[in-house]
């Protein structure tokens, strides 16, 4: 209800383009609709002009009301007889265009509202049902604003492009017949107007932002300016392979090219231009990651019960909804407990060599014996203080079947191949083996943190994971450790272990 | 001497594990394995990690700034020059049975030189 002189000129310039809408449609229903809305607000003005003196330009509220009313119900029936006359002719095409003139008359009846208008036009609308697609619209967007977008663009452009998917599904889905479908229609489409606008202004952002970080690297070849760079050029790519933004030929031509020329330089030694911490591998994978900044990334520590519940809570797929293993050997020179805790956060993420990739292995199964040592936690554990953990993958896993790794190596070299040419061969293939320990960089450009290796690639063996990215595990704060006593008896007497709970391993 | 870091003594100590498991691998494959065959491949691993250890030491003790993987690049061409059954399975392996061996065949064939 308007009050302030601000509210009223703002109540009378929308009344005005209702009544504009009204005087220059054809459609019965969209003139009778808008004076339903005129008719309601006349009233509220009226009161309003009673009370404060005002009046609507030289007529009452109500003769207004009264004269429009009038006009309108000449205009009905001057529609209703059009109509008549043409649907009487029996000619099926004049209904169609007749459909197709009322579409075309919707558009520009709603065209004048703002998208404020209409979602009260559409909420006080009784005519239309529910929509199950206008709805998932409305989710995805709340689920958009919902998002922190000063932290990081990647979530915000994934939601926005779930908006500018179910919106696409709506417009394409149905016909609206009834008013407020519409209306909605109209909704839908000035967000769907509005997200691809917003879209191109995260890919403006991270275009330049990228641009101005590979002219501070040829400025500079420092490690700070090599890494902003590696960053900046593995968010827009990783986004445009990944389908959430569109870049033209030249750009992403550009992007590749100039991605390779920082990772070239990444990967020199001989000094290594890009140190990597003492706790961590020197690597091409470390050096990535590190960049990137997902070897800063720490693991969710939770109680035992917790962690059931975060398995049985999961939201990943069924066969990704379950506990695993990770077993850390100690060795000389390498304290097992020291290990575990830089696992947990004390320090950045170790990434261990594999023939699937650097990053942590997962198993499935704790148990170990002689005779398939490799088929549980690959025998490691073997030594005394050595540690197990049981953990399982939370919701920020993306997980990748590496049944799929050669295809997804194809593409990357089609759309990619200047920075696929530094990658490949980047990780030593250990002992000359036809191995590729470069895929985890390979997943994580395409959007993946985690590799699935089902029945241990193929080969008849338990399943079992590689994360390149710690995070995205939860992990028990129960954990297991060899005592000295088993040992000794090692390998005849059964596995012997102690349960020691560790609360606040970070602290 | 150079203290090395518990990042290089890790990838050191990982450094034979895509071995290790392999041939663990291929094992299981296996009905029988030669008990010969068995101490040669834990005499191969054990030199292996040993002198991939000392190789390191002395490279960094020299001032060498090479990743950890151009070290173990540079020590498996004068490994391999000296143990070149290491590196190829079907030779390593030419003791066993020739069902055994194909059993391991069939299951690694990318592993396989």
């Amino acid at each position: 209800m308007p009050g302030s002189s601000d509210e009223l000129d703002q109540e009378r310039a929308r009344l005005q383009r209702y009544i504009t809408a009204a005087q220059t449609t054809t459609s019965a229903t969209q003139t009778d609709f808008a004076y339903q809305e005129l008719n309601s607000r006349f009233v509220t003005l009226q009161q309003q002009s009673v009370a404060t003196g005002l009046s609507l330009g030289g007529e009452t509220a109500e003769q207004k009301q009264a004269r429009f009313l009038e006009e309108h119900e000449i205009r009905k029936k001057a529609i209703e007889k059009e109509w008549h006359e043409k649907t009487a002719s029996g000619a099926g095409d004049l209904e169609k265009r007749g459909v197709a003139k009322t579409k075309k008359t919707d558009k520009a009846f709603y065209s004048g509202f703002s998208l404020k208008d209409l979602e009260v036009l559409a909420k006080n609308s009784d005519r239309g049902g529910n929509s199950q697609e206008y709805n998932d619209v409305v989710t995805d967007l709340e689920l958009y604003n919902s998002v922190d977008q000063n932290v990081d663009e990647s979530l915000p452009i994934q939601q926005l492009k779930r908006v500018e998917e179910s919106c696409r599904k709506y417009l394409e889905s149905r016909h609206p017949f009834s008013t407020k479908g519409k209306i909605r229609k109209a909704i839908i489409a000035q967000i769907s107007e509005q997200a691809q606008k917003t879209l191109n202004d995260f890919r403006t952002r991270i275009m330049s932002r990228a641009d101005q970080s590979f002219a501070a690297f040829q400025q500079e070849q420092s490690p700070e300016k090599i890494n902003a760079a590696c960053r900046e050029h593995f968010q827009l790519i990783s986004r445009w392979l990944q389908g959430d933004l569109e870049l033209s030929a030249e750009e992403s031509r550009r992007l590749d090219n100039q991605m390779a020329a920082v990772l070239r330089v990444m990967k020199q030694d001989n000094p290594p231009v890009v140190p990597v911490d003492a706790d961590q591998a020197d690597t091409m994978s470390t050096r990535f990651f590190n960049a990137l900044g997902w070897t800063d990334r720490k693991p969710e520590l939770v109680s035992e019960a917790e962690l059931d519940q975060t398995i049985s809570q999961s939201t990943l797929d069924a066969r990704h909804k379950r506990k695993m293993f990770h077993t850390i050997e100690e060795k000389t020179g390498t304290p097992g407990i020291t290990m575990a805790r830089q696992l947990l956060g004390d320090g950045r993420h170790f990434l261990s060599e594999g023939i699937s990739g650097r990053g942590t292995y997962l198993a499935t199964s704790a148990r170990q014996d002689d005779r398939s040592a490799s088929e549980h936690c690959w025998s490691y554990g073997r030594t005394a203080n050595s540690v197990q953990f049981s953990l399982c993958l939370n919701d920020k896993a993306k997980v990748f079947s590496k049944l799929q790794l050669m295809g997804l190596k194809r593409d990357l070299e089609e759309k990619i191949p200047g920075i696929m040419s530094v990658l490949s061969g980047s990780e030593k293939t250990t002992r000359r083996l036809n191995i590729n320990q470069e895929s985890s960089m390979f997943i994580a450009l395409a959007g993946y943190n985690t590799i699935f290796c089902p029945n241990d690639g193929g080969f008849g063996l338990n399943d079992y994971y590689v994360t390149c990215d710690r995070s995205v595990l939860t992990i028990s704060d129960s954990i297991s450790v060899r005592t000295a006593a088993w040992e000794k008896s090692m390998p005849k007497d059964p596995l012997q272990m102690t349960k020691q709970t560790i609360s606040r391993m970070r602290t | 001497m150079k203290e090395l870091t518990i990042g290089e003594l890790r990838y050191i100590n990982e450094a034979v594990n895509l071995w290790k498991m392999l041939v663990m691998r291929i094992q299981c494959s296996m009905d029988h394995m030669p008990e010969s065959l068995t101490d040669k491949l834990n005499r191969l691993e054990q030199d292996f990690q040993d002198q991939f250890r000392a190789y390191y030491q002395k490279c960094r003790d020299e001032g060498s700034q090479k990743s950890s993987d151009a070290l173990l690049d540079d020590f498996e061409e004068k490994w391999e020059k000296i143990h070149p059954d290491f590196y190829d399975f079907r030779k390593l392996f030419a003791e066993c049975s020739p069902e055994d061996l194909k059993a391991a065949e069939d299951m690694f064939p990318d592993y396989l030189p």
